[in-house]
C-alpha cells in the first residue's frame, strides 16, 4: 500500500485548480444566475486537457489513469465555484466518451473523440426517460432496423448538454422480448433527421449546465452509429458507464469541499462577536472539525475507487458506489455546515456557498441515488442476485 | 497510489487471522463473563510473534510495517477486544514509552520480557478528576536523597492496573517543567491496586494504582520530555483503538450478514428488507474509511513519522463509527440482539469504551482543529452564557 501523492500529481491537481480559478470562477455568479451557457469555457478546457483527459493521445486525449483525472476534477472543483460546468465535463467526458472510447468501433473514436477532447464537439448520455431512471432498462424508446438505417422513437429526459450537445449516446429497445438483453446504444446527433431538442430544464442548482429533453420522432440512425459491436449494447454500457460515473462523475466536490473548509477556517477566525473571533465557539469548532474528518475520509474513499477502476480490482463496483455514496452525502452536511457557519451571510445570493448548496441537492440523486447505492453495496455483501 | 498487499503481508494475514480464529476467538465470551483472559493468551500472542511486531529488532522485535500492524490488530480486534487491548497496552503503548522515552536498562529490564509476553506494561495516566487536563495531574515525584525519589498519588481508569508488572506513570516531578515519566515496578511495597468494574472489554482488566511513598531511582525517573517525541509514543494508544473499533466493526457487520441471509420473516430472509441494505452499506462504508485512514496513519507511524491529526481524526471517526455499527447490527438481530447467546452485545458494549479510551473524541476534536483556527485548546475562556440568550438571572 502507498498512500503517498506524487509530486506531478499534486502539481496537475493544483494546476487545475488554478485554471478553474482564473477561466471559470470569475463568471461563474452571473452564468448561474442567467442560466447561461458560455461555449468559450468549454474550448478552454479542452485545450486545458481536462475533456480528454482519460483518452489515449492518439485520439488527441492525455492517457491520464482514472486516479489521475479524479485528481484534476478535484483541482478544478476547488478553484472553478462551478458545479454545473464541471457536471457538464463529466458528462461529455464519462458518460459519452468513455463508452465511445472503450466499446465503440475505431471509426466511432476517430470520428467523435478528437473533437471531443478540444471540446469543439460536446457529448451527452441520453438514457433516463420519464419513466425509467433508477430502473434503465425501463425504457420505451425503440429503435426498429430499416434497410442500413435505425429508427428511433420516443423521448429521453434529464440531458446534461441537451441543449448544446453534438451527440448522444441514446439507449433504445431493439427487441423487446429479450429485455435488458434486447437494448441497444446509438451515438446520435441531433442534425440527424428526426431529432428534436426539447425545452431546456430549469432546475434548483446546476444552472450553469444546460440540461434538456431529447425528442426522437421517426429519427434516423445509420447502421455505422450503433455503438460498437452488436452486443455492445445496454449491458455493456450499463456497467462501464455505472463504475465511471461513481468514481469519477462528482469527484470535483472533493474540491469543493475543500475551497469550503476554507472559506469557513477563514471566516471563523476573523467574524467577531462578543468580543472575540467565532472560531472561540466550541460549537463552531465542532462544525469545522467534522467538516475536516469527512472532507479526509471523502478523499481516501474517492481515490481507492479510483485505483480500483485503474487497475478493474475485484470489487469495482462495490467500491465505486461506496465512494460516490460517502462522498455525495459528506458534501451536502459539508456545504450546508458551511452555510450555518456563516450566518446569514450564507443565504445570499450570487455567492459561491449559497449556489454550492443549491448545487449539492442534486449530488444524492443522480449517478446513483443513495437508496439504490445502499442496495447496491448491500448486494454485494450479501452476494444477492 | 495503491492499496493492495504484498504477498508477505497477505501470507502474514492469512497466517494471523487462523491463530485468532482457532485460539483467541472461541475463549472471548467466556473472557467477557469472566472479566479474565484465559491463562494461555499470553504465550499464544507471544509465539505468534504479536508483542514483536511493534518494535526493532535490535530488540528482538520483527519491526512491521504500518499496513502488516494494522491486519495484526485488527484481527485481534475482531476476535476478542479484550485481548487487543490487554496485549498492546502492553506493547504498543507502555512498551513504545518505554523504547522512546526511557532508558536502556528499562528496555532490558522490561520491555524485553514484555516482547516475549513474559511481562505485561501499562501505562498511568489518568487520575480520579483529570483525563484530558493532563496539566492538573496531582502525582508527584520528588527527591528526597541523592539518587533517591519517591512517587506518591493515585492513577484510576488505567488499562493492565490490576495485572501489570512495570508502569510508565505520568507524574510532576518536583522544581521541574512539563510532563515527567516514572517507570514503576508495581511489585513494589507501596503499590496499591484495585479493579474497576466496567460495561464492555471486560476481560481487560482495568482499575486504581496508588503510589504511598514508592521508592524510585534516578534511573526510573525521566525529566521533561520534548512534546513531539511523547507524541510519538502516546499515538499508538489511539492507534490500536483504531484497529480494534474496525475489528468489532467488521465483527458487527460479519454477523449482520450472517444474520441477514439465514433468518426468515414474511417467507424469506430478511437480507431482503431495503432497511437491512441500508445499515449493512453504512456499517462498510464506514469501515472501509475507518481503514483507509487507519492503515495510512500506521505506515507513517511505523515509520517513526509523528502522525498528528490523521491518527486523531481516525481515532474519532473509528471509534463512533464502531458503535454506530454494533447499534446497527443490534437491530439487525432485533430481540436476539439483546441476548448474550450473539455475539452482537458484546461488541456493542466493548465498543463503547473507544469513544473515551485514550482520548476521548470529544478531546481529540479540540486537538485536531485548534490549531486551524489559532486557538489554544489548553485555555477555556470564562464566558457568559446566559446574557446574550437573554436567559441571565438579574
Amino acid at each position: 500500500m502507498d498512500f503517498a501523492l506524487a509530486e506531478t500529481h499534486e502539481r496537475a491537481r493544483d494546476t487545475a485548480c488554478a485554471f478553474g480559478r482564473r477561466a471559470i470562477a470569475p463568471t461563474a455568479a452571473a452564468r448561474d444566475r442567467e442560466q447561461r451557457w458560455e461555449p468559450g469555457l468549454f474550448l478552454e478546457m479542452g485545450a486545458e486537457g481536462l475533456l480528454g483527459a482519460p483518452f489515449p493521445p492518439r485520439y488527441g486525449g492525455r492517457g491520464n489513469s482514472a486516479f489521475e483525472t479524479v485528481l484534476l476534477q478535484e483541482g478544478f472543483g476547488e478553484g472553478s465555484e462551478d458545479a454545473g460546468i464541471a457536471l457538464a465535463w463529466g458528462t461529455h467526458t464519462f458518460l459519452c466518451g468513455v463508452p465511445i472510447w472503450m466499446l465503440g468501433t475505431e471509426a466511432q473514436r476517430q470520428r467523435y473523440l478528437p473533437p471531443m477532447c478540444t471540446g469543439s464537439w460536446i457529448g451527452g448520455y441520453a438514457a433516463s426517460e420519464p419513466t425509467a431512471g433508477s430502473e434503465p432498462t425501463a425504457i420505451r424508446t425503440r429503435a426498429v432496423k430499416r434497410g442500413d438505417r435505425w429508427i428511433l422513437d420516443g423521448s429521453k429526459t434529464w440531458v446534461t448538454n441537451g441543449p448544446i450537445g453534438h451527440h448522444f449516446l441514446v439507449t433504445a429497445q431493439t427487441d423487446p422480448e429479450r429485455g435488458a438483453a434486447g437494448i441497444a446504444v446509438f451515438i446520435v446527433e441531433p442534425g440527424f433527421p428526426g431529432v428534436r431538442v426539447g425545452r431546456r430544464i430549469e432546475t434548483l442548482g446546476l444552472r450553469t449546465a444546460m440540461i434538456s429533453e431529447l425528442v426522437f420522432e421517426g429519427c434516423e440512425v445509420p447502421e455505422e452509429n450503433r455503438l460498437g459491436a452488436a452486443d455492445g449494447g445496454e449491458r455493456a454500457v450499463g456497467p462501464l458507464i455505472a463504475r465511471w460515473e461513481r468514481t469519477c462523475l462528482f469527484a470535483h466536490w472533493l474540491g469543493f469541499m475543500k475551497a469550503a473548509r476554507e472559506r469557513c477556517t477563514q471566516w471563523a477566525t476573523e467574524r467577531l462577536q462578543f468580543g472575540r473571533p467565532i472560531s472561540h465557539f466550541q460549537a463552531v469548532r465542532t462544525t469545522l472539525v467534522d467538516m475536516k474528518i469527512s472532507h479526509t475520509l471523502a478523499r481516501r474513499l474517492s481515490y481507492r475507487a479510483a485505483v480500483s477502476l485503474d487497475q478493474m480490482a475485484a470489487h469495482v463496483d462495490r467500491d465505486a458506489a461506496v465512494a460516490k455514496l460517502y462522498l455525495s452525502e459528506s458534501a451536502q452536511k459539508t456545504i450546508r455546515g458551511a452555510l450555518q457557519l456563516h450566518g446569514a451571510h450564507g443565504l445570499v445570493a450570487d455567492q459561491p456557498l449559497e449556489r454550492a448548496y443549491r448545487d449539492a441537492t442534486a449530488l444524492t440523486i443522480a449517478a446513483g441515488s443513495s437508496e439504490l447505492l445502499r442496495s447496491v453495496i448491500a448486494g454485494s455483501l450479501l452476494h444477492l442476485g | 497510489m495503491d492499496f493492495s498487499l504484498t504477498d508477505q503481508q497477505r501470507a502474514f494475514k492469512e497466517r494471523f487471522e487462523r491463530i485468532c480464529r482457532e485460539h483467541i476467538a472461541p475463549h472471548a465470551r467466556d473472557a467477557d463473563r469472566t472479566g479474565s483472559l484465559p491463562q494461555h493468551t499470553w504465550r499464544t500472542l507471544s509465539e505468534a510473534g504479536y508483542f514483536q511486531l511493534f518494535h526493532p529488532e535490535e530488540l528482538g522485535g520483527s519491526a512491521a510495517d504500518g499496513v502488516t500492524l494494522g491486519i495484526a490488530m485488527e484481527a485481534l480486534g475482531q476476535a476478542c477486544a479484550s485481548t487487543l487491548w490487554s496485549a498492546t497496552i502492553s506493547t504498543g503503548l507502555c512498551g513504545k514509552l518505554l523504547w522512546n522515552q526511557c532508558r536502556p536498562t528499562h528496555h532490558r529490564q522490561w520491555l524485553a520480557p514484555i516482547l516475549r509476553g513474559e511481562k505485561i506494561g501499562c501505562v498511568a495516566g489518568n487520575e480520579r478528576n483529570a483525563g484530558s487536563d493532563q496539566r492538573s495531574f496531582l502525582t508527584k515525584v520528588r527527591r528526597v536523597g541523592p539518587g533517591r525519589y519517591l512517587i506518591n498519588g493515585e492513577k484510576l481508569r488505567i488499562s493492565n492496573g490490576p495485572i501489570a508488572d512495570v508502569a510508565v506513570v505520568f507524574a510532576q516531578l518536583e522544581e521541574s517543567e512539563g510532563l515527567s515519566f516514572a517507570v514503576v515496578d508495581l511489585h513494589h511495597p507501596g503499590v496499591k491496586r484495585s479493579s474497576i468494574e466496567h460495561l464492555g472489554l471486560r476481560a481487560m482488566p482495568w482499575g486504581t494504582l496508588t503510589f504511598e511513598d514508592v521508592e524510585l531511582s534516578e534511573e526510573d525517573v525521566i525529566q521533561g520530555s520534548s512534546p513531539d517525541k511523547i507524541l510519538r509514543s502516546i499515538e499508538w494508544g489511539l492507534l490500536f483503538q483504531c484497529f480494534c473499533s474496525i475489528g468489532l466493526a467488521s465483527a458487527a457487520l460479519e454477523a449482520g450478514i450472517d444474520y441477514a441471509q439465514t433468518r426468515r420473516a414474511f417467507g424469506r430472509p430478511i437480507a431482503h428488507l431495503q432497511t437491512v441494505h441500508s445499515r449493512l452499506a453504512d456499517m462498510h462504508v464506514e469501515i472501509d474509511a475507518a481503514r483507509l485512514l487507519s492503515l495510512e496513519a500506521a505506515s507513517m507511524m511505523a515509520r517513526g513519522e509523528v502522525a498528528g491529526e490523521l491518527v486523531m481524526m481516525a481515532k474519532i471517526h473509528a471509534s463512533e463509527m464502531a458503535v454506530r455499527a454494533a447499534d446497527a447490527a443490534m437491530r439487525i438481530f432485533a430481540g436476539w440482539g439483546y441476548s448474550t447467546d450473539f455475539v452482537v452485545e458484546r461488541l456493542y458494549r466493548d465498543s463503547l469504551g473507544h469513544i473515551s479510551g485514550g482520548q476521548t473524541t470529544d478531546r481529540l476534536r479540540e486537538l485536531v482543529i485548534s490549531p486551524d483556527v489559532h486557538v489554544n485548546p489548553w485555555e477555556y475562556e470564562p464566558f457568559d452564557w446566559l446574557s446574550p440568550a437573554g436567559l441571565s438571572v438579574p
